[in-house]
């Protein structure tokens, strides 16, 4: 069961920023086939909206604080597995909350880590460039990876660079599979001498955590278009519940 | 298959690793580098200019990934047709462009419509949907991704006069609209989940504790979104009211 969500994570984790980004790593992707695996499918879809609703407001773009809200999807489910109380998944839900914050300063470490090794190719391309300079032979330089004596600079670039693809894919898969085994043992542990009022609020926030992250991403995006387009979803999603059936949870 | 043609397939699978160095010190460059070392292992130069170039295209770079194919196939026909210093003043430029349609498209529109889609859809009606939307994103961007590619080489320095069409930014409009409409949807299941699914809660007591706490949790989100709050933060303080909640609840009882 560890295996799983380390080769999930892994994958998630690679296709985050370093491979794809295909939206495996997207939370609503990543925790729909979490909770398909272990067996809690209408929960891990729960997760998955949730975890999507509380990351809306994240962009991936310029100075935003980093948060691993794929790791969080993948540990949430895998931590929760075999848990059918709705208190055990809202304590899986926060804990990952707390996953997600201390996965993005692992993928900060991992992307400072990537700024070294570009500075090292670097100077080793320039070393390169300034050999024909000083006179010495061009051919021989050792690689012997591309035609007419490329040498063999070119192909450190290559192997950095996937070098620090198996970093994402290690810290991916670290993360998810610490976080699960840490949300099943805090539950296993933690569980059975939970007072009831705990259990409560833990339930209470299972159901309320998507009404808290709606209308920040509602705001984000009535920014962009007209508010009628807002009417047009509200219609669809209603379409959506009625042929759903009343919903998977 | 003949060499510039391998060449383009090897540097349309490398774009799918663009990222895999970012940092935000010189950002995509080695990405951008290792997806155009298959054209430059074809240029006639000796080793040293070869090591000299990569060098140097590995200052900074930094673009949107979906649409990085646009500002590589421009920049490797621009070192094709001029000199080098004429390219590398146009590549800024070009990956500027490039990110700001891109961005906007992919970030601001389609990704986060996609997202909200698949997560409702996956809620109402069945978690697979999910693995439909990955597949089918999947399969768009790896056609776009070679299209991209095809056209910057083509058109190189049009390029930036490409995105500027209207068309264009009418793609732009429309994914932003999908992406409020995915808002819509989402709000519409949430509402619909909560209300049907919160009496089965433990601790929804009565119809009018469930009614508070909705009230309440809906009024936090707005406050938070008002106030441009981040919505982790929110939820962790939200699970702490929840608590203090509780606890009084049970003191009181």
């Amino acid at each position: 069961m560890t295996f799983l969500p380390m080769a999930l994570g892994g994958a998630a984790g690679l296709d985050r920023t370093a491979f794809g980004q295909t939206l495996l790593s997207h939370p609503a992707v990543a925790a729909s086939l979490a909770g398909w695996i272990v067996g809690a499918p209408a929960q891990g879809a729960w997760v998955a909206l949730s975890l999507t609703l509380l990351s809306a407001s994240h962009v991936p773009v310029g100075a935003e604080r980093l948060r691993d809200w794929t790791s969080a999807a993948v540990a949430a489910c895998f931590g929760a597995a075999g848990q059918r109380e709705s208190w055990a998944w809202g304590a899986a839900l926060l804990l990952s909350l707390l996953l997600a914050n201390a996965g993005g300063m692992l993928i900060a470490a991992t992307r400072a880590a990537s700024a070294s090794v570009v500075e090292g190719v670097r100077t080793r391309l320039e070393g390169g460039a300034n050999r024909g300079q000083g006179g010495a032979p061009s051919a021989g330089s050792g690689g012997g990876l591309g035609p007419a004596g490329a040498g063999g600079d070119l192909g450190v670039a290559e192997r950095a660079h996937v070098a620090c693809a198996a970093l994402h894919l290690l810290r991916g898969a670290v993360t998810a599979g610490l976080g699960a085994w840490g949300i099943a043992w805090a539950l296993g542990r933690l569980g059975p001498r939970m007072p009831e009022p705990e259990r409560a609020a833990l339930a209470g926030f299972w159901t309320l955590a998507p009404v808290l992250g709606l209308p920040l991403a509602l705001r984000l995006h009535l920014r962009l278009a007209r508010p009628g387009w807002l009417a047009l979803g509200l219609a669809l999603g209603l379409a959506l519940c009625r042929l759903g059936g009343g919903g998977a949870r | 298959m003949s060499g510039a043609t391998r060449g383009r397939v090897s540097s349309w699978w490398r774009l799918w690793l663009l990222q895999a160095s970012w940092n935000p010190k010189t950002m995509q460059s080695l990405g951008m580098l290792v997806a155009a070392l298959p054209w430059l292992r074809r240029q006639p130069w000796d080793a040293q200019r070869r090591a000299g170039w990569a060098a140097r295209e590995l200052e900074f770079r930094n673009t949107n990934p979906y649409a990085a194919g646009l500002a590589l196939g421009a920049s490797l026909r621009l070192h094709e047709l001029g000199p080098p210093e004429v390219a590398w003043r146009l590549e800024p430029a070009l990956d500027r462009a490039v990110a700001a349609v891109g961005d906007a498209f992919f970030w601001s529109g389609i990704i986060p419509a996609i997202g909200l889609l698949t997560a409702a859809a996956a809620v109402a009606i069945s978690p697979w949907i999910a693995l439909l939307a990955w597949g089918a994103f999947a399969a768009a961007q790896a056609w776009l991704r070679s299209r991209c590619l095809a056209l910057g080489y083509d058109r190189a320095a049009e390029t930036a006069a490409l995105l500027g069409d209207g068309r264009v930014h009418r793609a732009v409009t429309w994914a932003r609209r999908t992406g409020l409409v995915g808002a819509g949807t989402i709000a519409a299941v949430v509402a619909h989940a909560v209300v049907t699914a919160a009496p089965g809660t433990p601790g929804w007591t009565s119809p009018l504790t469930g009614a508070l706490l909705l009230v309440g949790a809906a009024a936090a989100g707005i406050i938070a979104a008002w106030r441009g709050a981040q919505a982790d933060r929110l939820a962790l303080v939200g699970a702490l009211a929840l608590w203090a909640g509780a606890r009084g609840a049970a003191l009181l009882r």
